[in-house]
């Protein structure tokens, strides 16, 4: 569960809070009849009292807002895939533009785990194919996505998860792969490119 | 000062390109296509099947090696892939950087060097031409539309040291310096060698032993 998730759904703090207030009604409830006894003769008075009314109403508002928080944030729970494929790509844009060449400051997984905070549970394939691309065309660097994330991520997938979905993560692999073995070879070539420079 | 930026209507040796495709056996799922081989020899008695493997361009700069007669319909093209020099390794000693330059230009086979030229956006820094990142492009990539990838054009003379180092690159003997030591020096030799070259180097000198 999100750390939001979390906290909305916790009934045993939900019941807690109820409890609390409860008690504190209770609390004052006796006092105030304390006070009564002590002040005033007896007579007949009605049962129900303004302070009780008020609390009565805390708690239905307090119910109604916690429905609404809850409903406004499965609403966004559903968008939160679509939303995030919008994030990536604008970053990815941002490192195409001539000013921004590969100056992007945060990886992928550092993104996701912001999003995934929130209640991200989803990646689309989409997502991983603008990544994919973006590599080939040298828009982002190899380094901006892990194999062990993608291995890691793609193994927490259920099993009825969509063939477009794997094929797209291990696409993205595929071509992470290629960059390592360019990196490899550049290695190389860097070693024999220092011996002449230094 | 060594770049025709004209561009020209047809390609021709020493020809510098941008933002081509460059395809390798790195590009490609060797493993699969192994498999795949090896599969189908040991089944020499069914039918083979259907092999299609996919290939992974990658965006890449690159000199036409390839003789300018040999640029045409039907052919494809050689290319040298050119690379930035590691970032901060040019020296800002002027007298070292111009030692470094000449050396990598006449004594290095394995690259080559392209000078920076303000007026071109790809040499806004150095880059250097490795012989050893080849990769083909056919003819008919281009056809029609080099004016999307041409970068400029090698001058004569600077085209003639380029010829000069190909051929040098392609008729390079393979020798192990070590067998023109001795002594000390073989031992000073190897203790400055990876664990690698060592082992090669060890092997040349126990030959030679023989």
């Amino acid at each position: 569960m999100t750390e939001v998730q979390s906290v909305l759904f916790d009934e045993d703090l939900l019941k807690e809070t109820s409890q609390s207030l409860l008690n504190a009604y209770s609390n004052y409830e006796i006092y105030e009849e304390n006070q009564f006894i002590d002040d005033t003769t007896p007579f007949d008075f009605e049962t129900s009292s303004p302070i009780k009314d008020f609390f009565n109403f805390i708690g239905i508002i307090l119910n109604k807002l916690v429905n609404s928080i809850k409903e406004i944030y499965f609403n966004i729970k559903e968008i939160l895939p679509e939303f995030f494929d919008i994030f990536i790509e604008s970053i990815l844009l941002y490192s195409k533009s001539k000013e921004t060449k590969n100056k992007i400051l945060f990886n992928f997984k550092q993104i996701y785990d912001i999003f995934q905070f929130f209640g991200l549970e989803e990646i689309y394939p989409k997502t991983f194919d603008k990544i994919n691309a973006s590599m080939q065309w040298k828009i982002c660097s190899p380094d901006f996505i892990t194999q062990d994330f993608l291995k890691s991520y793609k193994n927490s997938l259920l099993s009825n998860t969509s063939k477009d979905l794997i094929s797209s993560i291990d696409d993205l692999i595929s071509i992470l792969l290629i960059f390592e073995k360019e990196k490899r070879n550049n290695i190389k070539l860097e070693k024999d490119i220092l011996k002449i420079l230094n | 000062m060594i770049y025709d930026k004209n561009i020209s209507k047809t390609l021709e040796q020493g020809d510098i390109l941008k933002n081509i495709p460059k395809i390798t056996p790195n590009q490609i799922n060797f493993d699969h296509i192994k498999d795949y081989w090896k599969n189908t020899f040991q089944s020499s008695h069914k039918l083979p099947t259907k092999g299609t493997f996919q290939v992974k361009p990658i965006l890449s700069n690159g000199v036409i090696l390839s003789q300018s007669c040999d640029i045409r319909p039907g052919f494809s093209i050689l290319f040298a892939e050119l690379t930035n020099i590691p970032e901060n390794k040019i020296s800002s000693n002027l007298k070292k950087r111009i030692r470094n330059i000449k050396k990598i230009i006449r004594d290095d086979t394995r690259i080559h060097y392209f000078p920076t030229d303000n007026e071109i956006e790809l040499f806004k820094e150095p880059k250097l031409l490795d012989f050893k990142s080849l990769y083909f492009i056919p003819f008919e990539f281009f056809q029609d539309n080099i004016q999307n990838f041409f970068v400029g054009r090698l001058k004569s003379n600077a085209l003639k040291v380029l010829i000069e180092k190909i051929s040098r690159f392609f008729t390079r003997l393979a020798y192990e310096d070590v067998m023109f030591l001795s002594g000390d020096e073989i031992s000073q030799y190897l203790n400055e060698l990876s664990e690698e070259e060592r082992i090669i180097a060890e092997n040349t000198v126990n030959k030679f032993n023989e």
